[in-house]
């Protein structure tokens, strides 16, 4: 059985009723996410856990915070490899980082973060400039992810899922160089995390972070519904500065009103630049 | 089965053969949508759908998350996303876990699109090494929707449609040229 798609089936009015719960215990509101998404997670949370009813989920979420949180990270599991989509990595690495290395200070901004992947491979990205100017700013869904980002841990197997788009990448990393052997897993040396600024904020609420020259919001937005998504991006592409650079997933298009403030700078991959003027 | 206005279509090793045959065969008019999940190597993202492009009249694409789903389009899972149908007629990506080792899982867009689109879907398993695609056959048969095998003789792997036809029970199994000749019957 694949647990991913068990055969629980909530029908929209029990899934409502989950979330609005999940709402009242947590704070965290998934009404507006994509609704196929959280209906999926909802019941692989379900099959998981044992709990085959609505009333029964509700019943265990009511009883138990660490529950409910456990109910919350994991709508936003996600995972995947290190340099992922090696295309985009090679284009910020001969197109952006080259302009961006110019700069006195460079702010660059990885909000709404659940997984490790993308921050890390920056660094790893960076630490051959041996720069100081960089600044970097994460903001997590929640603690635990800040936690999991803090402690930059990676299975073996998933360096090993990595190997073959750092094969792609047109610079060698030697895991040595960047990984302690812990236990089972990889550990990023702690010279990595020298530059990262940690905070947990409602994304949704909390906009205090702008002027950034980089931003990194990839397969973020496939978690919402389209109101929500265009929400998120007006906030992405008002913390960039004029001129700055925002990398999105390779399936993920801009067609709202944000399209008018950036650009596309490369067909087929979802790099874009603010603008330095927009009519609006 | 007349109220059929999606096909979806799961394939592996040794399926693609019947897909290109199927692509060559559609007319121009074909009206349906028909949604191909294929597994593919994650790290090679150029090449396959232009491949099949060049077998087909039809207009061939990777979807965008939240892209709408046309009538006369053939779509393509992307590499390393699950491809998923939500009710309001949308793909939807995802990068959740790997399903029997896949990314796109077979099974995700089948069993998405039988529980948003239901007794609108024609889902279909092709040859394949492993049992992906079976449980999301599944769920569009208890969906209503009408379901078809390669018939595991006539695939080059037959795995896969040995384990969709185990849980499924399929209306039909099919030979590959009867699964085009089926779909072709299906255009008004």
């Amino acid at each position: 059985m694949n647990t991913l798609i068990s055969n629980i089936n909530l029908q929209e009015p029990e899934l409502r009723h989950i979330l609005t719960e999940v709402k009242n215990i947590t704070g965290f509101d998934f009404s507006l996410y994509s609704y196929g998404f959280i209906k999926r997670r909802t019941e692989y949370f379900m099959f998981k856990n044992n709990v085959f009813l609505e009333t029964e989920l509700i019943y265990r979420l009511n009883n138990s915070l660490n529950f409910a949180g456990a109910f919350v990270n994991n709508v936003f599991f996600q995972q995947y490899e290190l340099f992922r989509d090696a295309e985009a990595w090679n284009y910020i690495d001969e197109k952006i980082l080259p302009k961006l290395l110019k700069k006195s200070e460079i702010k660059i901004y990885f909000p709404f973060s659940s997984g490790t992947e993308d921050i890390y491979s920056f660094l790893f990205l960076l630490n051959r400039y041996k720069n100081e100017n960089f600044h970097i700013f994460i903001t997590g869904v929640t603690d635990k992810h800040i936690l999991e980002i803090k402690k930059a841990v990676f299975s073996k197997n998933h360096v090993k899922a990595s190997e073959k788009n750092i094969g792609l990448f047109n610079f060698t990393l030697d895991k040595d160089d960047v990984f302690i052997s812990a236990n089972e897993n990889y550990k990023v040396k702690k010279e990595f995390k020298g530059t990262l600024h940690f905070n947990t904020c409602d994304f949704f609420k909390n906009q205090y972070l702008s002027e950034f020259d980089l931003v990194f919001f990839r397969n973020k937005m496939i978690f919402f519904n389209e109101e929500l998504k265009a929400k998120a991006l007006n906030f992405v592409v008002r913390s960039l500065k004029k001129g700055a650079y925002l990398i999105l997933g390779e399936k993920e298009r801009i067609n709202t009103s944000a399209e008018k403030k950036i650009k596309q700078l490369h067909k087929g991959l979802s790099i874009y630049k603010r603008k330095t003027f927009s009519l609006s | 089965m007349n109220k059929i206005k999606y096909i979806v279509i799961g394939g592996s090793a040794g399926s693609f053969r019947v897909v290109t045959e199927l692509l060559s065969a559609l007319p121009k008019n074909f009206k349906y949508p028909i949604i191909l999940v294929l597994h593919r190597l994650k790290y090679v993202k150029s090449g396959f759908v232009e491949a099949l492009s060049t077998k087909s009249e039809l207009t061939v694409c990777e979807p965008f998350d939240k892209d709408k789903i046309k009538d006369n389009t053939i779509y393509i899972a992307p590499a390393n996303y699950h491809l998923c149908i939500e009710p309001n007629n949308t793909f939807s990506l995802s990068v959740e876990e790997q399903v029997n080792h896949s990314r796109p899982s077979i099974d995700i867009t089948l069993s998405t699109a039988g529980r948003s689109l239901k007794d609108k879907t024609l889902g279909i398993v092709l040859s394949g090494a492993n049992k992906d695609g079976a449980i999301g056959l599944k769920h569009i048969k208890d969906a209503g929707g009408y379901t078809i095998v390669q018939d595991p003789n006539d695939a080059t792997v037959r795995t896969m449609p040995d384990a969709a036809i185990t849980e499924t029970n399929p209306e039909k199994v099919l030979s590959s040229q009867e699964i085009i000749d089926f779909i072709l019957n299906l255009n008004p």
